[in-house]
């Protein structure tokens, strides 16, 4: 009977020694990846503002740790293509970054990517070109990081305002007491392209404006100088300003003027790009606005930290860098 | 009698832990990664178009389950790559494959030999034990992405062919992590028609 119970209790004792043995195999620490992944998906490189944007945010993470951590960043251009796009994100999503950064070649298709993101379990703070407010509701790990595009538009119609008013004999060169000018947009359908029109005419509506035509050129460059040497020579010659939503189109519309040697009319861009910049200060085209693109990648930079220590409850959905008026008067001051 | 019930409940007591603490580690091992790693370092702001190469390092880390450490170096001294290396190891890469090195990375006099390190180049193939590149053409070779009106210049006959460096296909041999030495392939109006390039041309 005692051996009977003896055997029992060795058998009681070996149990207890793998429950043991199991309990620490399960809570033992698992080893874990040295750094942080980010995937990075921006729309066209080509894109002069894109690349400078994608340079900081380089420069910015390769500063950063996060919790002790490094970043290793993948940059996935996809060339102004949405097909190409599609792929690179499923790539990325395989990838299973910490967060990814995306910049949509088409921001209507938001939703789906944004849900795409959810089944993979992967964060997304989208940049620069603005979703539907809606998709952005869809599920929690989203945010938005850009400019307020309305406002930009608006500032470029203060921006008219001011030097209509200060220097109207100069600029109305055929007298007709009217602003003549030429509207250059993005692509028609983007989000920001409309804001950025509707905010610089709902500015300009107290002034006498005269819009003799209206082009879209996919904020390209090469596609401005080409879609505006295509209008009416008169128009041309006439046009008093041509307001673009941003740089690139105000300087394929500058290369145009240029080329022809003709007298160039108050130009407006926004973005405020290196060569943009230098063309202002030496007074050849009139303005642009400073979307503040350092702004921006610090606060995708500090939102990537917080999402990546869970703690991002004083992170807005959606958050504006604040627009900035840049003429060669405006930076001597 | 007491006692021995006692035991036995101890027993049934004992046989749910186990059976719960197998069920958390099950769990637990399923969720761990069973992927593989490997680095890739790419040059930063180059202005070549590095996308056709990147596609196919990319395709072959989708296709075999590879997470990939990526990099981007401007410079980057002999020092600094063994420390690269190092860590890489560290945090259980398979391998490290440099992508044009001759454009960051500072040559040395006796060369390089590490073990796990392949190089995709087209000047350092003397500096490395491991390369991946294109053979030496006589005539004009074009690289991936080819300009569209370059291929339509074939498509219409007014170039008989071209020589074609496959850059997918370098990106994607190159994960491999062996010794490989591409031949530029010959494009003409047939090859194209026959589609057999077309998903690398759409880009």
């Amino acid at each position: 009977m005692k051996s009977k119970m003896d055997k029992y209790n060795l058998i009681l004792v070996g149990l207890f020694m793998f429950l043991v043995i199991l309990t620490i195999l399960w809570k033992m620490p698992q080893k874990e990846d040295r750094y942080v992944h980010v995937g990075i998906a921006a729309y066209d490189l080509d894109d002069t503002f894109m690349e400078s944007y994608i340079k900081d945010l380089q420069d910015k993470m390769e500063q950063m740790k996060i919790e002790g951590k490094k970043v290793s960043y993948e940059i996935y251009d996809a060339k102004g293509s949405s097909r190409k796009q599609e792929k690179q994100l499923q790539r990325m999503y395989a990838q299973k970054y910490d967060v990814i950064l995306v910049n949509l070649v088409e921001p209507s298709s938001a939703a789906s990517m944004i849900n795409d993101a959810e089944d993979a379990d992967i964060p997304v703070i989208l940049f620069n070109r603005e979703a539907d407010d809606k998709d952005l509701k869809i599920v929690k790990k989203v945010w938005y990081v850009g400019t307020d595009a309305k406002a930009a538009g608006a500032m470029q119609g203060e921006m008219l305002k001011k030097i209509w008013e200060e220097q109207k004999g100069k600029i109305d060169r055929n007298k007709n007491g009217k602003l003549d000018y030429v509207l250059v947009e993005g692509e028609e359908t983007h989000f920001d392209a409309i804001r950025r029109t509707n905010g610089f005419l709902e500015s300009s509506e107290d002034m006498p404006m005269n819009q003799r035509a209206n082009l879209s050129a996919d904020w390209k460059r090469e596609l401005a100088t080409t879609k505006f040497a295509k209008l009416d020579k008169e128009i041309i010659n006439n046009a008093e300003a041509v307001i673009c939503n941003n740089d690139d189109m105000a300087l394929g519309v500058y290369d145009y003027y240029k080329k022809h040697h003709s007298q160039m009319p108050v130009i407006l861009g926004i973005n405020n790009s290196p060569e943009m910049n230098r063309k202002i200060m030496t007074g050849e085209i009139y303005g642009t606005v400073d979307n503040k693109m350092e702004d921006q990648v610090g606060h995708i930079c500090q939102l990537m930290k917080a999402i990546l220590k869970e703690n991002t409850k004083k992170y807005k959905k959606v958050w504006y860098s604040t627009p900035h008026a840049i003429t060669r008067t405006s930076c001597r001051e | 009698m007491r006692q021995s019930r006692k035991k036995h409940a101890v027993l049934i007591l004992l046989l749910l832990l186990i059976a719960l603490v197998s069920t958390g580690l099950m769990t637990k091992h399923s969720k761990i990664e069973k992927r593989s790693r490997m680095t890739v370092v790419f040059p930063k702001n180059e202005p070549e178009d590095l996308s056709a190469l990147q596609d196919g390092i990319r395709d072959y880390a989708y296709d075999h389950q590879v997470k990939l450490d990526v990099w981007y170096k401007e410079q980057m001294s002999a020092e600094e790559l063994k420390k690269l290396i190092k860590e890489e190891k560290k945090n259980n890469s398979k391998g490290v494959v440099l992508v044009y090195p001759e454009n960051y990375l500072e040559k040395q006099a006796d060369g390089y030999v590490y073990k796990d390190v392949l190089a995709v180049t087209d000047r350092m193939q003397k500096e490395f034990k491991y390369y991946a590149s294109f053979a030496e053409s006589k005539e004009k070779a074009y690289r991936l992405p080819v300009k569209t009106s370059v291929l339509e210049q074939v498509k219409n006959g007014k170039k008989k062919e071209i020589l074609l460096e496959n850059t997918y296909k370098l990106g994607y041999e190159s994960m491999k992590m062996k010794t490989i030495t591409l031949k530029p392939v010959k494009l003409d109006r047939e090859t194209m028609e026959s589609g057999k390039y077309d998903a690398l041309f759409a880009g």
